[in-house]
Parts: structure tokens; sequence; C-alpha cells
């Protein structure tokens, strides 16, 4: 290559560093931008949820097998351990469930009337809030909310009901509802529209053990303001 | 009871796309050789992306992983930017694509699109942006041997064609 005609290339590609002076960012690009990222946090907890609890299943499962498949061993008196490398919760199961008023900051995009007894809000943002059992001790920080174990709240956004799931018909602000399991069978979500016509979403995983009454009961104080934003993707 | 919002990431994230998106833009039009509104899909996943990572990316260099990030999904994964486009964008996009004006970067644009997307990608991080080999090595996940392969090879196949435009560029 002559050095000569390759300085012209070069120096021609050069003239394009400054081709798109007139691109400039307004802060709405900027929010958008930054919106979107948000939503996708936002998905990517709620798909870390379904693995979460995939993980969970899978690891009573192999429980359950170790117990079961013991030479001779009928279960009883059999102490079943987790193995040592897996990583659990361990949520109070909620058995009683007495919904008092809910005193404590309002999340940012909702507001919520009332908690299960003792429960707190671990996590708010637009898009979602958490609330956690008493004695649930779980690291929640922005770079890591964490929708296990409480009840997380969020716009209902994209986010479907398993369609091959069972869905039990319920009423919740006087508006009809769905509730149905996951598809891995790990939470129960109730979708149900919002005194402001939003469809919101509230996911309550099994191992809390509410009632599907409880759990209506729980939507039932659950408004969504107009900070409240749906993830999509 | 503290309910925390996510002001450091969110801060940093406006801060960075602010001051840093035009240029992200920039390079992505020239990787996908003019196209506009693809380079603007390209750039608001690469943010996207970015925005998922920042807690990792930001305490070492969110610039190289977000020129990372556009030269991906410009070149590794088009297929599924225009997938996500479609799933994602519910909304106009943001940024109204500016016409562009038939300059002679038109021409140059023209030329850069007759070579394959990495050696593109090698030779627009090398000659356009300015960047050493290592910094376009990592940019483009390979090894520095390969951008001086590529980069090389790419100037060659433009000059190949430069001389019969090489009137648009006489100063």
């Amino acid at each position: 290559m002559e050095d000569s005609e390759l300085h012209d290339v070069i120096e021609a590609l050069g003239t394009l560093r400054g081709a798109d002076e007139q691109t400039r960012v307004g802060p709405d690009t900027v929010a958008s931008d930054l919106d979107r990222g948000r939503r996708a946090l936002i998905v990517r907890r709620r798909r870390r949820t379904v693995r979460t609890g995939v993980a969970a299943a899978l690891v009573l499962t192999a429980v359950t097998v170790a117990v079961v498949s013991r030479p001779g061993g009928s279960g009883t008196g059999v102490t079943a351990h987790a193995p040592a490398s897996a990583s659990v919760h361990t949520v109070p199961t909620v058995h009683t469930v007495q919904l008092v008023a809910y005193t404590g900051a309002q999340p940012t995009g909702f507001r919520v009337d009332t908690v299960p007894s003792g429960w707190t809000v671990s996590w708010s943002d637009a898009f979602s809030f958490v609330a956690v059992p008493p004695g649930t001790s779980v690291h929640q920080s922005a770079d890591d909310v964490r929708l296990v174990p409480g009840i997380s709240v969020s716009l209902q956004g994209d986010a479907q009901l398993d369609p091959n799931a069972a869905v039990t018909r319920v009423t919740v602000h006087g508006k009809p509802g769905r509730l149905a399991l996951t598809s891995d069978k790990s939470a129960k979500w109730l979708v149900f529209s919002g005194t402001k016509g939003q469809d919101i979403l509230v996911q309550v995983p099994v191992d809390l053990g509410l009632t599907d009454d409880q759990i209506v009961r729980f939507a039932e104080g659950v408004t969504a303001t107009g900070e409240a934003r749906a993830a999509l993707g | 009871m503290s309910v925390k919002q996510t002001p450091e990431r969110d801060q940093e994230f406006t801060e960075f796309v602010s001051t840093r998106r035009a240029q992200l833009v920039r390079v992505a039009v020239l990787l996908l050789s003019g196209d506009r509104a693809g380079a603007e899909d390209v750039v608001q996943t690469a943010l996207t992306r970015l925005y998922l990572a920042w807690p990792r990316v930001r305490l070492t260099s969110v610039d190289a992983y977000a020129r990372r990030c556009v030269v991906n999904a410009a070149i590794d994964d088009r297929r599924s930017v225009f997938r996500r486009r479609e799933q994602v964008h519910a909304e106009v996009p943001d940024i109204t694509a500016v016409e562009a004006s038939y300059t002679d970067h038109t021409t140059l644009l023209a030329l850069l699109a007759t070579l394959p997307a990495r050696m593109r990608a090698a030779v627009v991080l090398r000659y356009v942006e300015g960047l050493d080999v290592a910094t376009t090595a990592e940019a483009l996940g390979c090894s520095e041997g390969t951008v001086r392969s590529q980069s090389t090879r790419g100037l060659e196949r433009l000059r190949a064609d430069f001389p019969q435009h090489a009137h648009r560029f006489a100063s």
C-alpha cells in the first residue's frame, strides 16, 4: 500500500469523528434511557424470582427423594438437611395472618394500607415494592433487590399469567381479579385492576403459606399512584 | 423503615448518558453504515445493558464497557436488536432521526459499508475514534493481533475504492 494513499484514507476517516455534532442529548432522552434501564432491572428481578423458586423446588425435591429412598427409611424420625452448598432462605411460614394498618413510609409508586401484622416494606421504587414477614433477613439494595421471600407488588406490565394454570376468579376493589400459580408453582400471582385503572400484579411465594383469601385481602389495601411505572421487556 | 431508592446508580448513569450518549450514537451510526435509526436501537440496547451492569462496571471502566456493548449490539446480535425493538419500544424512538446530509461523509459511510462488520468496527474504532490497538481489542473482544490484521485489511480494501472518490475529500 502506498503511504500517501494510506494517509489519505486515514485522514478521510478522521473527518467522520465530528460528523454528528448536531446530535444533542436532551433530558427527555436521558430520562428514557434511565427508564428503560430501570424497567429491565425489574424484569431481571422477576426472572431471578422464578429461578429462585425453581432452585428451591429442586432442592426440596432432592431432599424428598433422599428421605424416601433411604434404605429402610419410612421418613419418620428422619431429619432432612438441604445440601450444604445450597442457599435457601429461611422464612417463617404464615399460618395466621392478621392484617393491620400499615404505618411505615409509603412505597414510591404504590400505597399500601394494610399489611400482615409485623410485616415491613423492605424495598420500593416506582416499579415495585416488597413486603416481608417479621424475622426475615434479606439484604435489599438498589443493586440487588430480592422479591423473594416477601410479597412483591408491581404493575402488571407485560407479565401474563401462566396460560396453563388454573385461574381463580376473585374480586378486588369491587372489580374482577385473577389468581393463579406461576408456571414453576413457586408463587401465586394476583392480577387486578387498581383504582386508577392500572393493572396491578401481586406476587406471593407459596412458601409463605398465605391463603387465596389472605392474598386478596392484602391486595384490597394496595393502590398504585401516578408514580408507578410498568416494567416491560 | 427505610424505603431505598436507586439514587447513586441513577445519578451516575444519568451523568454518563448526558455526556457520552452522542458519542456512542456516532460510533453506532458508523458501525451500521449510516443507519441512524438502527444506531439508536443499538445504543438504547447498550445503555440498558450498561444500566444493569452498572454496579459491576462503575468502578472500572464504564466507557470501555459501554463501547463494547455498542459494538456487540451492532455486530454480534443484530437480529436480537430488531427483536428487542419490537418488544420494548412501545413509544416512538426518543431521538428524531436527523436527516442525513448527503455530503462527503455519505460517500465515506458507503465505502465503510462494503467492509465486513468486524473489519469495519476495527477500522472505525482505530481510525475514526482514534483508539489504540489495545483499547480496540478490548471493545471487540479479540486479540490485538486480530485488530491489527482487521484494521490493516480494512484500510487496504478502502484504499482500493478510495481513489475514485478522492476528489470528494480534496481540500
